[in-house]
């Protein structure tokens, strides 16, 4: 997952000119970035709050503040993925004031989860909708590492560094809630 | 442990991105932008304009520094010769021209006590000398240029009889003035 974030930093932004406008102050530059980022963002926000409105909010915040501080993004990574940085963080800190004790994950035992994990989905036929679903049914925590690991990308060391937990929390974390999101899919008769 | 999951999602990513945000949030968005971007067109045409003001500054300066030069040169071409058109010519009006100074300078010393008069004769002076620059003017450029200084020394000529006769106006009118002050003390 990292070395897909990797790549994608390595190769060179291909909306490096309209980032670079944008921080001329073009008004059309930004809607271009917003126009090509808006919709994948805001599903990354509301991945995390869970909520179309509060994920709106977090968008627009998110867009005033990358287009407020634009011109000290440095450009060594895409606009994408800083935006996308700021999208998460924010959403996280909305969760925050909302008091979700992140710190109740770092409570947890630590067990060893190793033998446990023994189901094998391979043959399971999932539909998207369904699997959205059942994130969507996930604690709070388990979602979040559950979204930010398989769809937004970001390895444990990175989700650790977000959420403020050790790296190794958010595997255990990671495990937990897709050993939970498979229950929940078979709960709801997809076969495995 | 499995990956079956982890692929599925991998492999349909596109599909989880489902959600469009709403129509109008580029609006509220743009309400809200930082000052730099809702003065973006100002700006724009700020910035255009000190590049373009200074290339206009650019070219006007190359503009003046061409006419000048040039008017150096015509100037300096302008500077006729005058011994070269008729030596005695210009012997003449070199002659005229210190003694009309002269006259001049004498005729302003009655400004002080006779303004009107000196308003008057000066005006005289000033119409005849007028004429002669616009002939001085016309020399470099003239075909005749030796008919052209000629008309400028009898303008000078005139000058100076002008100037003479306003000067022995004055000096009689000082004398009448005199006469009349010894008369009344002889009374």
């Amino acid at each position: 997952m990292q070395a897909d974030q990797n790549l994608e930093a390595v190769y060179i932004d291909k909306h490096y000119q309209l980032v670079v406008e944008c921080k001329q102050g073009s008004k059309k530059a930004c809607y271009e970035l917003y126009r090509l980022y808006s919709k994948a963002m805001l599903n990354v926000a509301f991945r995390i709050v869970g909520n179309i409105a509060e994920a709106e909010d977090v968008l627009q915040e998110a867009f005033l503040d990358a287009f407020g501080k634009v011109k000290d993004f440095r450009q060594d990574t895409t606009f994408g993925l800083w935006l996308k940085q700021i999208v998460v963080n924010r959403s996280i800190n909305l969760l925050r004031k909302r008091k979700l004790d992140l710190i109740d994950l770092e409570g947890e035992q630590i067990e060893n989860i190793a033998d446990e994990v023994a189901e094998d989905d391979e043959e399971v036929k999932y539909r998207a909708a369904q699997v959205k679903e059942a994130i969507k049914e996930l604690p709070e925590g388990y979602r979040l590492v559950i979204s930010l690991y398989l769809l937004e990308g970001y390895d444990h060391e990175e989700i650790g560094q977000i959420l403020n937990i050790s790296e190794n929390t958010s595997r255990t974390q990671f495990l937990r809630a897709k050993r939970k999101l498979i229950e929940i899919l078979n709960r709801k008769g997809i076969p495995s | 442990m499995s990956k079956g999951l982890e692929d599925f999602i991998k492999v349909n990513r596109e599909e989880f991105d489902d959600l469009e945000p709403s129509a109008d949030l580029w609006g509220r968005i743009e309400q809200h932008l930082p000052p730099q971007y809702t003065e973006q067109q100002k700006r724009e045409t700020k910035t255009f304009s000190l590049g373009f003001v200074l290339r206009v500054a650019a070219a006007v300066i190359i503009v003046m520094g061409i006419s000048f030069a040039l008017y150096l040169h015509n100037s300096h071409k302008d500077r006729v010769d005058l011994a070269a058109i008729n030596p005695q010519y210009a012997r003449q009006q070199v002659h005229y021209t210190s003694l009309i100074e002269t006259k001049r300078t004498e005729l302003k010393s009655i400004e002080k006590s006779d303004p009107a008069l000196y308003k008057e004769f000066n005006s005289e002076i000033t119409k005849m000398d007028s004429t002669y620059k616009q002939l001085n003017k016309e020399l470099p450029n003239s075909p005749n240029q030796e008919q052209v200084l000629l008309a400028m020394i009898r303008n000078l000529e005139i000058q100076t009889q002008v100037l003479n006769r306003q000067l022995q106006v004055i000096e009689q009118f000082n004398q009448i003035k005199k006469e009349q002050k010894n008369e009344s003390k002889d009374i």
